[in-house]
């Protein structure tokens, strides 16, 4: 028993310094109701996401055309769609491809965005030069625009749709860390690891990396949203996910028709886009505020 | 007997190409620095203190080019040495240096404890250099050396981050230490602590030490040999006493006028300023602003004449004494 409490106590003391940033965050947090909903949001996705096959009443894909079109009731809450499917269960499992595409774009991007950047902010020169026209060349274009090209020059498919999108979002990441980089690297404390005879790789990995990460990584959370609704958006215009997959922005599309007899078919999913997006970008919003002393010290 | 010469560098000229045009920092520098000894770099700012020792490093900052001459460490020239060698076998292990702002020199992201294990992290197992840090920060007073290992730079004061970096320079026990500036952001109780420190750790660990400082009452009380610097000329150069008592080089004898002491009643200035260096004065470089000037010092650049044992100075005012 006294051990314990003394290794807690231990615990305490050694790691005090991260235990008060945890506490200012959550003080943070509590000040700011839109990101409190933001996370509530966010944090009830992801549960619906992990828990789809539990909590979803019936199959995503099971047809049963003897009850297509049917309106809201009890046994399918938000009604059935033109194959008599469940939209309650198609959404609850689309939140499952939202949250993938979006995890696998930013696992793509992130990293590689900040490798790209941070290289050429680092060695600068022709280096910098062919990674930055590079990333100009993909900025030129309107995201979205880009997104679809690409998407359709690969065909559709959910995998290319990532491919798509991930292939237009590295540009942002790689400029944010060329940015930081250029600054950090004159830093004195670069130069004193330079005079300890520091490698490059281990500058690079363990000072400017970890000061970069922090505004990239709020910017990826800004971006979180985006690439729900570029995602919804490619699936809506036939180049993403194809049928019978579960996805929000395919089951608008399919259900648009329908809009003035059967509302609910092309209505919910479009809700369920909304809230995604609504609640990650609110969420985004918060951490930019909190992550930012400046924004903190002013209240 | 006397100490070998540890570092020797030899007429090391340095440019910076700017868009004003070249700046011609460093202008034919000769240098010796013994083993185990005290060394005093001194001058105005932008006289070039700070670029030799980086140059000794071969860390010359942009756009400046090492344009000629040589560094001999151990009997090896470290300016033509491979990059790669100079990182693996001179910088943090035979050569390091500290800097001006200590916090800023500290690695922001890292726990103190943790700077001087990764200094230490070329020589030996984490465990091993975990515990040799918690040494070296008590061997440079650190109260409480657990505690400090365990905090960031942030929250240490200038004089504690300044022994934080000492702890992390002496880990990689280099027989070169170059101190730029190393007192100029502290108190000045503080900057006494940390000069006998570095006294005190210099001696124990046998190493030799450049102190680049513009204050020469620094010098004066730690230095075994001191060099004056101006506008990228070595003027002279001498053993502490020979330059504090006996200045030679009109730019000395006007420093020394301008300290205060209890026997001068008036502070004497060197008049006019430093020049500038995209286009420097002819011939001697402190001609414009000395009170000796002579029509030869406008045209050639004067030779380092040997004064007494240990006593060098550039001037032609000192052509009495043997040219050296």
């Amino acid at each position: 028993m006294v051990d314990l409490r003394t290794t807690i106590s231990s615990w305490k003391g050694r790691h005090s310094s991260e235990i008060s940033d945890a506490k200012e965050i959550v003080h943070a947090t509590k000040k700011s109701p839109l990101t409190i909903v933001g996370l509530s949001l966010v944090v009830a996705l992801v549960l619906v996401a992990i828990l789809a096959p539990y909590i979803s009443p019936h199959d995503p894909i099971a047809m049963h055309l003897e009850n297509r079109l049917a309106s809201p009731s009890m046994s399918h809450l938000l009604g059935t769609d033109e194959l008599g499917r469940d939209i309650l269960s198609r959404i609850v499992h689309g939140t499952r491809v939202a949250l993938l595409i979006m995890i696998i774009v930013l696992a793509i991007d992130l990293p590689l965005g900040v490798f790209l950047g941070i290289v050429a902010g680092y060695f600068g020169g022709w280096v910098d030069e062919i990674i930055m026209r590079m990333a100009d060349i993909f900025m030129a274009f309107p995201r979205l625009i880009l997104a679809m090209a690409i998407g359709a020059a690969l065909g559709p498919s959910l995998v290319n749709t990532m491919i798509a999108i991930a292939i237009t979002m590295w540009p942002a990441y790689a400029r944010l860390a060329r940015g930081e980089t250029l600054s950090i690297k004159e830093r004195t404390f670069i130069e004193a690891e330079k005079a300890l005879g520091t490698s490059k790789a281990r500058i690079i990995l363990s000072s400017i990396l970890p000061l970069c990460s922090s505004t990239t990584i709020v910017r990826a959370t800004l971006d979180m949203g985006n690439v729900i609704r570029i995602a919804a958006g490619m699936s809506f215009l036939g180049l993403g996910a194809q049928p019978p997959t579960p996805e929000w922005g395919l089951m608008v599309a399919t259900g648009r028709s329908f809009l003035i007899n059967q509302w609910w078919v092309p209505t919910f999913p479009g809700f369920a886009i909304l809230l995604a997006v609504f609640g990650f970008n609110l969420l985004g919003d918060g951490i930019r505020d909190i992550s930012d002393p400046h924004l903190r010290r002013g209240e | 007997m006397i100490p070998e010469a540890l570092v020797e560098i030899n007429d090391l000229v340095i440019n910076f190409y700017t868009y004003r045009g070249v700046v011609k920092a460093i202008n034919g520098v000769n240098l010796e620095i013994k083993k185990g000894e005290f060394f005093g770099l001194v001058g105005e700012t932008g006289c070039g203190k700070s670029v030799t020792g980086s140059a000794i490093l071969n860390l010359v900052p942009n756009p400046g080019r090492i344009e000629k001459g040589e560094i001999i460490f151990k009997g090896k020239d470290i300016l033509s040495m491979d990059e790669d060698d100079v990182r693996e076998r001179i910088r943090g292990k035979e050569i390091t240096m500290i800097m001006q702002h200590p916090i800023a020199a500290l690695n922001p992201v890292l726990k103190n404890g943790d700077q001087i294990t990764e200094a230490l992290s070329r020589k030996m197992s984490e465990g091993a250099a975990k515990k040799r840090a918690i040494e070296l920060l008590k061997e440079v007073n650190i109260p409480e050396p657990e505690k400090i290992a365990n905090q960031y730079p942030h929250q240490l004061s200038g004089g504690m981050a300044q022994r934080v970096m000492i702890a992390m320079m002496l880990a990689t026990e280099p027989s070169l230490l170059i101190a730029d500036e190393p007192t100029t952001a502290l108190d000045v109780s503080i900057q006494a602590q940390v000069l006998s420190l570095l006294q005190d750790l210099i001696k124990r660990h046998k190493a030799s030490v450049l102190l680049i400082t513009h204050d020469l009452s620094i010098v004066a009380e730690t230095c075994d040999r001191v060099g004056v610097m101006y506008a990228g000329d070595i003027v002279e150069v001498g053993e502490v006493d020979q330059i504090i008592n006996n200045p030679r080089h009109p730019y000395t004898v006007g420093l020394m006028r301008a300290i205060p002491s209890d026997s001068r009643k008036e502070l004497v200035g060197i008049r006019g300023s430093v020049p500038d260096l995209v286009n420097p004065p002819p011939g001697c470089r402190f001609h414009p602003r000395c009170d000796y000037t002579r029509d030869i010092c406008k045209e050639r650049k004067p030779k380092t004449m040997q004064m007494e044992s240990n006593h060098t100075a550039a001037c032609f005012l000192c052509e009495g004494g043997r040219s050296g």
